[in-house]
C-alpha cells in the first residue's frame, strides 16, 4: 500500500480527478443557468440574453419569493412532512426488513411476506381506486394523506434487507446465546451496525418526501394545504393557453415571470441539498465491521 | 415442534403487522380497481357495477396505428437507460472511491447529486437551449473540436441517445449513493489480504471492490428491469417534438396525447395492467436466473 | 319561495361548488374566496351561500375534475369542458336544466347567451335537453392577426404587406437583408412554433391567407361540412413554407422551439413577423423594454389572390357550467348567473364594485358563474378610441378607464405600457379584429358539438399524423406526402368523423 506510486498510477490519479471535476462541472451548468436567471431582470431573461451570468443584476425575484405567503406556507408544510414522514418510513422499513432478512429456516413465512410486498411495487389499481381508498379512510385534505398511504417504501425495504443479510451471523448468534430477544438483536445489533445503509435510506426518504408533488395536488382541497413541491408545480407548469377565453387574456398577456420561477426553484432545492453533507459522513468514510461475507 | 416454531416466529409477525396493515389498505384494496381493465367504465355504476367487455380495452390499444413502433421505441429507450443507468453510477462510485482528497471527493459528490432535484419541466427549457445546433454550448464545443454540429433533439437517430445521455446526466450522482454505501460494507481485511498477495490498486479494484459491489449491482439491475415499459414520460414529454415522434413517441406520451387518461379510464387501466404484467415477467425471470446461477436472492 | 330570476331564498340555502383559481386572482386585504364583494352579494341578494368542496390552480383543474367525474363525486355546481360535459351526460350525472333555464333566466341572461345566434345554447343541448349553461365569451379573441416589426420595414424601406406575396417578400428581406444591422445572418422572416398551431407564432393565419382553414370544420361549395386540414388549399401554403424553410426565412430549428422559445427570439430581435392572438403584444413587452426602438404592429391577414382572406375563428364556448343531478336547487345556478350579468352589464349595474374596482382588482373573477358579451373587448376598444380622439374619458367604465390610463402613460413616455397601446390603441390589434368582424372576414368553426365517438377514439392519432406530415413537408420532404396524409386521414377515421359531423349539423 505504501509502495512508490508508479507512472501509470500517477496518470490514473490525475485523469481521475479530471473526470470527477469535469462531471461535477457538467452537473453544475443548469444550476448556474437557473441562478443567473433568478438574479437577472425579467426583460433580459424574456429576450434570451441570460445564459450563465446574470444580466442587469437584481435581487427582486428573491424579495418576491420570500414575501410570497404561499411559498412560505408550503415550505413549512414540506418541512413538517419530512419531520413526520421520515421517522415513520424508517421505523416501518426497519421492522419489515428485519424479519424478511432471515433465512427460511428461521422464518418459515418469509417467502409469502416478501412477495406480498414486492407485488405492490409492480401492480396498482390506478389513480381513481387509490383516490377513493384514501377518501374512504378520511384522509382527503389532511396532512396525514401525505404520510400514511406511502408509509412503506418497498424499494428501501429491499435495500435494507439485503444489507441486514450481509451482516455477520456470528454476532447475532452470540447474542441469542446470551438470551437476547429478536427485538433486542434488531435494535442493539442490526440497527447500529447498519448505520451507512440507514443513513442512505434516511436520505432517500427525505428526498422522496421533499420532492413529491402529485399527492399534494390530488389529495388536498385547498392550495393553501399544498407542500412546497406541489405549490412549485403550479408555478412552473405552463397552462394551456389555447382555450383561454377573452376574460383571462390579461393574465395570459403577462408571461409567467421566469426570474421568479427560477428563484423559487432554487430556494426550494437548497434545503435538501444541505442535508446531503450531513449524512455523507456515514457512508463515505466507511465503518469497520467484522468479517462480511461476499 | 410446529408449535414451538410458531411461538418462535411470533415476534417476526408482530414486526410486520403495522406495515402489512398499511400496505393492505392503501395498496391491495385499490388493486381491486384492476377489474376496470376488463370493463367499460361507467362512473355512476362504480368499478364493480360497470359492464364486462373482456379484452376489448387491450384490443383497442393494440389496434392503434403506430402501436408497434411506439412499443419498440419504449423498450429501446428504456433498455438503454437501464443499462447506462447501472453502469454510470457504478463507474462513478468506483472513481470517487479512488479519489483520496476529501475536499474534492465531498464537493464533487454533493454537486453531482444536484440535477436529480430539477424537474424535467425546468430542464426541458435548459436542454433545448444548450443542445441547439446553432446557439447551444454543446455544439459550440463540438465545432471547436472540429466536428459537425449535431441536432440532438431534432434528429431521429440522435434523439433516443440524447434521452439516455440526459437521463444518465440527471441520475448518476443520486444513483451512485447506494453503491457508495455498499462500498463501506466491504471488509477492509480483504484489501489487506490482497495487498499481502501483491495486488496493486487495479487488481484490488478488480478482485475486491467490484465483487463486493456485485450483489448491489444485481439488485439494482433486477429492480430497474421492472421499468422496461417506463421510458420516462416527463423527460420525453418535455424534450420531444413532432419531427422526432418516429423515434421518441413512447407508450406514456401516446396515451397522454390521445387523452385516454381522461376519457377512457378502462383503456388507461388496461395500459397500466399491461405494463405491470410485463414488469412482473422481467423481474420474475431475472430473479429466477439470479437465484439459479449466482445463488443470490435479491429479496 | 321567490321564483323570480333574482328572487331571494328565505331561509338561505347552501350550494356546493368547485372552481379553478387563476394565477392572477387577487383579493383586497382581509378578503378571500369566501368573503368578497361577490360572496356577499350572493348571500345578501339571493340568500345563497357557496360551499367550495375544493379549489385548485388552473393548470390542475382538469385533472381534479376528471377524478370527480370518474368517482361520481361532482358538486352541485362545477365548470367543465365540452368533452367532460359529454361524459357527464352519458353517465347521467347531470340535471336537465331546460325548464329551469326557461323559467329562471332573466331577459338579460337570455339575451347575452343567445347573442351568437343560439349556437352556444345549441352546444349545451343534447337530445333536446339543455344540460349545462355555456360560459359566454368571444371566439374572435382566439383568431390570429399578423404581427410585423414596423421599425424593420422602415429600415429596409418596405411597405406594410397588402398581400400574401408581400408577406413572402418581406419575410425574405427580413431574413436576408440584415434588418437589425448587426452584420450577422441571425434574423428570421416568420416565427413559427414547433406545434405549428396556437396563440403565438402559429400558422393558422398563414394558411388563412391561402384560404385554407386547418383544424376546423368548414362548409364546402355544396354546403357539406368538411375538415379544413385535408382540403387542397393547404398544399400550396405548405409548398410555400417549404420554400421559406429551404431559403432560411424560417428558423431551421423551429421544430424544437415552442411558443415561449419563439417569443424569446422575438424579444431578442430575431423575428420579423408572426401570426398570433391580439394580446401577444403583452408577450413582446420585454423586447420593447430592452430595445425601445423595437416596434410591432398588428395587421389584417393578407390574401394570396384577389379574394380577401378570412381569419378562422374557433367556437367561442369552451367552458360549461353544470348542475349535479338531483340537486335540491338547480335554479340557484341560473340565479347566480342572472345576478352576475345584472350587476356587471344590467340596468342596475355597479361595475365599480362588481366588475373591476377602483383598485384595479378584477372582482368579476370572484363570480362562480360568469359570461360576457362576445363583443365586450371590441366595444371597449371602440369606446377607448373615441375617448382618445376627444380627450374625454368620462364616458368610460372603470375597466376601460384603466386601459385608457395605460395608453396615456405610454404616450407620456413610459414604455412599460406599450402593450396597452398595441391592443386598445387606435391602430391596435383589437381594431384589426374589429375590422375582420365589420367586413365579415371571419371563418367560424362550423362544428361546435361535443366531440363525437370517432373523434374521441381517433383524433389524437390523426393530429399526430397531421403535424408529423406537415413538419416533414416544411423541412423539405416531398409535397406528395400531403396526398398520402389525406387518404390516411380518411381511412383512419376522418371519413367517419365527416359523416358524424354532417349528421350533427342536420339535427
Amino acid at each position: 500500500m505504501f509502495r512508490k506510486a508508479t507512472m501509470g498510477r500517477k496518470v490514473f490519479v490525475i485523469s481521475n480527478y479530471a473526470i470527477l471535476i469535469g462531471a461535477a462541472l457538467i452537473c453544475l451548468l443548469p444550476i448556474i443557468n437557473i441562478l443567473a436567471i433568478s438574479f437577472s431582470s425579467s426583460s433580459a431573461v424574456g429576450s434570451g440574453r441570460v445564459q450563465f451570468w446574470p444580466v442587469e443584476f437584481t435581487l427582486k425575484s428573491y424579495a418576491f419569493v420570500l414575501e410570497k405567503p404561499e411559498f412560505m406556507t408550503s415550505f413549512i408544510i414540506a418541512v413538517k412532512r419530512v419531520l413526520a414522514g421520515v421517522p415513520i418510513n424508517m421505523l416501518l422499513t426497519i421492522l419489515i426488513a428485519y424479519p424478511l432478512s432471515k433465512e427460511k429456516q428461521q422464518f418459515s413465512w418469509r417467502g409469502v411476506y416478501v412477495w406480498f410486498f414486492v407485488i405492490t411495487m409492480l401492480f396498482s389499481g390506478g389513480l381513481i381506486p387509490w383516490y377513493l381508498t384514501i377518501k374512504a379512510t378520511g384522509l382527503i385534505d389532511s396532512f396525514w394523506a401525505l404520510i400514511i398511504p406511502g408509509a412503506v417504501p418497498i424499494f428501501n425495504v429491499i435495500l435494507l434487507l439485503n444489507f441486514f443479510r450481509s451482516l455477520p451471523k456470528e454476532i447475532e448468534e452470540a447474542a441469542f446465546m446470551d438470551g437476547a430477544t429478536q427485538w433486542k438483536v434488531l435494535w442493539k445489533i442490526f440497527v447500529p451496525l447498519s448505520a451507512p445503509a440507514i443513513a442512505t435510506l434516511v436520505l432517500f426518504c427525505i428526498v422522496t418526501h421533499w420532492n413529491s408533488w402529485f399527492e399534494g395536488l390530488i389529495l388536498m382541497n385547498d392550495p393553501s394545504h399544498y407542500p412546497l413541491q406541489s405549490y412549485l408545480q403550479t408555478v412552473i407548469v405552463n397552462r394551456d393557453m389555447s382555450l383561454a377565453t377573452s376574460t383571462d387574456w390579461k393574465a395570459l398577456a403577462l408571461v409567467s415571470d421566469r426570474t421568479t420561477k427560477a428563484a423559487q426553484v432554487f430556494v426550494a432545492t437548497v434545503p435538501v441539498l444541505c442535508v446531503y453533507p450531513f449524512l455523507q459522513k456515514y457512508f463515505t468514510e466507511g465503518i469497520v465491521m467484522g468479517s462480511v461475507k461476499g | 415442534m410446529e408449535n414451538r416454531r410458531f411461538l418462535r416466529e411470533i415476534p417476526f409477525h408482530l414486526m410486520l403487522l403495522p406495515g402489512i396493515l398499511i400496505v393492505l389498505v392503501y395498496n391491495y384494496i385499490p388493486m381491486a380497481g384492476i377489474v376496470v381493465a376488463f370493463k367499460r367504465f361507467v362512473p355512476s355504476k362504480g368499478m364493480f357495477g360497470s359492464p364486462w367487455i373482456g379484452w376489448d380495452n387491450f384490443q383497442y390499444l393494440l389496434n392503434m396505428p403506430d402501436i408497434y413502433q411506439v412499443l419498440w421505441n419504449t423498450i429501446y429507450i428504456s433498455l438503454m437507460k437501464i443499462i447506462a443507468g447501472v453502469i454510470a453510477p457504478v463507474l462513478f462510485a468506483l472513481l470517487l472511491n479512488e479519489a483520496r482528497n476529501r475536499l474534492v471527493k465531498r464537493s464533487v459528490q454533493t454537486i453531482v447529486y444536484f440535477p436529480h432535484f430539477l424537474s424535467w419541466i425546468i430542464l426541458g427549457g435548459i436542454f433545448i437551449d444548450i443542445l441547439s445546433p446553432s446557439t447551444g454550448i454543446v455544439n459550440h464545443f463540438l465545432t471547436w473540436l472540429g466536428l459537425e454540429p449535431i441536432y440532438f433533439l431534432g434528429h431521429n437517430s440522435w434523439f433516443p441517445v440524447t434521452l439516455v445521455g440526459s437521463e444518465v446526466w440527471k441520475g448518476f450522482g443520486y444513483g451512485s449513493i447506494v453503491y457508495l454505501a455498499a462500498l463501506t460494507g466491504i471488509n477492509p481485511t480483504l484489501y489487506e489480504a490482497a495487498v499481502m498477495d501483491g495486488a496493486g490498486r487495479w487488481k484490488q479494484t478488480l478482485h475486491v471492490t467490484l465483487p463486493g459491489l456485485i450483489p448491489m449491482i444485481m439488485l439494482m439491475t433486477i429492480l430497474s428491469l421492472g421499468n422496461v415499459l417506463n421510458a420516462g414520460f416527463d423527460q420525453v414529454f418535455n424534450l420531444y417534438s413532432p419531427q422526432v415522434y418516429q423515434s421518441g413517441d413512447i407508450i406514456d406520451t401516446l396515451v397522454y396525447r390521445i387523452g385516454m387518461q381522461d376519457a377512457q379510464y378502462g383503456v388507461a387501466t388496461a395500459v397500466g395492467l399491461f405494463k405491470s404484467a410485463v414488469s412482473f415477467l422481467f423481474i420474475g425471470i431475472s430473479y429466477g436466473l439470479a437465484t439459479r446461477y449466482s445463488d443470490y436472492r435479491i429479496f | 319561495m321567490d321564483t323570480s330570476p333574482l328572487g331571494k331564498y328565505d331561509p338561505p340555502i347552501e350550494v356546493t361548488a368547485v372552481r379553478p383559481i387563476s394565477e392572477g386572482m387577487e383579493y383586497k386585504s382581509g378578503e378571500s374566496l369566501d368573503n368578497n364583494a361577490w360572496s356577499r352579494a350572493y348571500e345578501a341578494d339571493l340568500g345563497i351561500k357557496i360551499k367550495y368542496l375544493w379549489t385548485t390552480p388552473d393548470a390542475q383543474y382538469a385533472q381534479k375534475i376528471n377524478i370527480a367525474i370518474a368517482s361520481d363525486d361532482m358538486p352541485n355546481i362545477a365548470e367543465v369542458n365540452a368533452a367532460q360535459l359529454k361524459r357527464l351526460i352519458e353517465d347521467d350525472q347531470l340535471q336537465d336544466l331546460t325548464s329551469v333555464y326557461e323559467q329562471y333566466a332573466s331577459p338579460l341572461t337570455k339575451k347575452i347567451l343567445s347573442e351568437d345566434g343560439g349556437n352556444a345554447i345549441k352546444s349545451s343541448t343534447f337530445d333536446g335537453k339543455m344540460y349545462a349553461i355555456p360560459k359566454m365569451g368571444s371566439g374572435i379573441g382566439q383568431s390570429q392577426v399578423l404581427w410585423v416589426r414596423t421599425d424593420w420595414l422602415k429600415k429596409l424601406n418596405l411597405e406594410e404587406p397588402k398581400s400574401m406575396q408581400d408577406v413572402l417578400a418581406i419575410a425574405e428581406a427580413f431574413a436576408k437583408k440584415d434588418p437589425d444591422g448587426n452584420g450577422a445572418a441571425d434574423t428570421y422572416g416568420l416565427g413559427i412554433n414547433k406545434d405549428l398551431w396556437g396563440f403565438y407564432a402559429g400558422l393558422e393565419g398563414f394558411f388563412n391567407g391561402f384560404h385554407a382553414y386547418p383544424n376546423i370544420w368548414v362548409k364546402d361549395a355544396s354546403g357539406k361540412l368538411v375538415y379544413g386540414s385535408v382540403q387542397p388549399e393547404m398544399k400550396q401554403a405548405l409548398q410555400k413554407l417549404q420554400e421559406m424553410y429551404a431559403s432560411g426565412v424560417l428558423n431551421k430549428e423551429f421544430g424544437t422551439r415552442d411558443a415561449s422559445k419563439v417569443n424569446e427570439d422575438a424579444n431578442a430581435g430575431k423575428v420579423g413577423m408572426f401570426f398570433g392572438f391580439f394580446w401577444n403584444s403583452g408577450w413582446l413587452q420585454d423586447g420593447k423594454t430592452n430595445n425601445p426602438d423595437m416596434e410591432w404592429k398588428a395587421i389584417e391577414i393578407p390574401s394570396i389572390d384577389g379574394e380577401a382572406a378570412k381569419s378562422q375563428v374557433p367556437f367561442a364556448i369552451s367552458t360549461y357550467y353544470t348542475v349535479k343531478k338531483d340537486s335540491a336547487h338547480p335554479e340557484a345556478a341560473v340565479k347566480m348567473l342572472n345576478l352576475a350579468l345584472e350587476k356587471i352589464y344590467g340596468e342596475t349595474a355597479e361595475p365599480e364594485i362588481y366588475n373591476v374596482d377602483k383598485d384595479g382588482m378584477s372582482a368579476f373573477s370572484y363570480t362562480l358563474l360568469y359570461g360576457e358579451a362576445p363583443r365586450k373587448n371590441l366595444d371597449a376598444m371602440l369606446h377607448i378610441k373615441s375617448a382618445l380622439s376627444s380627450n374625454d374619458p368620462s364616458s368610460l367604465n372603470l375597466e376601460e378607464k384603466g386601459y385608457y390610463d395605460n395608453i396615456m402613460k405610454y404616450r407620456g413616455g413610459d414604455t412599460a405600457f406599450w402593450g396597452a397601446e398595441k391592443m386598445y390603441g387606435p391602430e391596435g390589434s383589437l381594431s384589426v379584429l374589429d375590422a375582420f368582424m365589420q367586413k365579415g372576414l371571419t371563418m367560424d368553426n362550423q362544428f361546435f358539438g361535443a366531440p363525437t365517438q370517432t373523434m374521441v377514439d381517433r383524433e389524437g392519432t390523426l393530429q399526430k399524423q397531421q403535424v408529423q406530415t406537415f413538419t416533414s413537408i416544411i423541412m423539405g420532404g416531398s409535397i406528395d406526402q400531403f396526398d398520402a396524409f389525406v387518404s390516411t386521414w380518411n381511412k383512419q377515421g376522418g371519413e367517419q368523423m365527416t359523416k358524424e359531423v354532417n349528421d350533427w349539423s342536420q339535427n
